[in-house]
């Protein structure tokens, strides 16, 4: 799988919120993206990672 | 009262601030001294070992105005919006689409399509654009809350450089007016209120200047003073002779 851009090993599939808690990734005020398409929160559950996926973690920076 | 009005918001300051090239330790204070009421934020990847949340030193009363930075078509900018509003609920969004790495200059076709995309979903829209009354007038129509012309390019401190055609914007276009990069100097903001403009943004002006905070008030100043002029109606000008401020009737013959 590729986490933000890097090479990531999973072991098994996983659901995307299992996932987050065993990186210990506080997923707050992230946006979160899975192979190009926005899961919003309620879906942590029910999406499904693999090792085919692709994962963005997103947050606000400064920007003009 | 005059106020600003964008989609169905209102706002007392017509100065929104960008918050990009800060120290989150400075971003409170600039954002106190130039009492914006809007502030534009950018979307990136996140950390993931854990970091400070920007959201945490921009006070709860400023309005959240994410951009869609990092966007190279209309569909790339309509996933950054909706990913900014699933992390906040951010409903406005400022559209900013360039392929240009060299002038950062917006592609005002991708930016239209993004408009009616994001305007369709419920965004309060502000499309970042080239100034182009033909390109304005496609953006009412796809239902933005208002037009976005540039100065000059992003962070060059040039200053009113389109400022002519700025003019025409604001001339012919019923919507806001809100001139955007480029400005680099409190007296370049004036003009530009002065003009007519609604509102100004500015980011590099403030964060390259020698006293950031002492900046920032005085770009909050600047606009304040060009919108008061605007709404007096400056004097006419007399381009030939001159009219003298008191009778020209002398005392002093013998």
């Amino acid at each position: 799988m590729r986490l933000n851009g890097k090479e990531f090993n999973l072991d098994k599939s996983i659901p995307l919120r299992e996932f987050l808690m065993s990186q210990a990734i506080d997923s707050s005020g992230m946006g979160l993206v899975v192979n190009g398409q926005v899961i919003t929160a309620g879906d942590y559950d029910q999406v499904i990672l693999s090792n085919d996926d692709q994962l963005e973690l997103v947050r606000f920076v400064g920007g003009g | 009262m005059d106020q600003l009005k964008l989609g169905k918001y209102t706002f007392n300051s017509r100065f929104i601030m960008g918050s990009g090239k800060f120290s989150l330790a400075m971003i409170e204070a600039v954002i106190k001294e130039g009492r914006s009421e809007i502030v534009t934020l950018a979307l990136r990847r996140a950390n993931i070992g854990g970091e400070e949340n920007i959201l945490d030193y921009i006070p709860e009363h400023v309005k959240l105005l994410p951009n869609t930075s990092g966007a190279r078509t209309a569909q790339e900018a309509v996933k950054i919006a909706k990913l900014a509003r699933e992390i906040n609920g951010s409903d406005m969004v400022k559209i900013e689409v360039i392929r240009d790495s060299k002038y950062l200059l917006p592609d005002n076709q991708e930016t239209i399509r993004a408009t009616e995309l994001l305007a369709n979903d419920g965004f309060v829209v502000l499309p970042y654009m080239y100034p182009d009354l033909n390109v304005a007038r496609d953006l009412v129509s796809a239902g933005a809350a208002a037009v976005m012309p540039l100065a000059s390019p992003i962070g060059s401190n040039k200053g009113l450089s389109t400022r002519d055609f700025i003019q025409i914007l604001v001339d012919e276009i019923d919507l806001p007016i809100i001139v955007d990069a480029g400005i680099g100097k409190p007296s370049e903001a004036c003009q530009a209120m002065e003009m007519g403009v609604d509102a100004l943004m500015c980011n590099t002006a403030i964060a390259t200047a020698g006293d950031i905070s002492l900046m920032a008030r005085a770009f909050c100043q600047a606009i304040e003073a060009g919108r008061n002029a605007y709404l007096s109606k400056p004097g006419r000008v007399l381009i030939k002779g001159s009219q003298a401020s008191s009778p020209l009737t002398g005392f002093l013959e013998a």
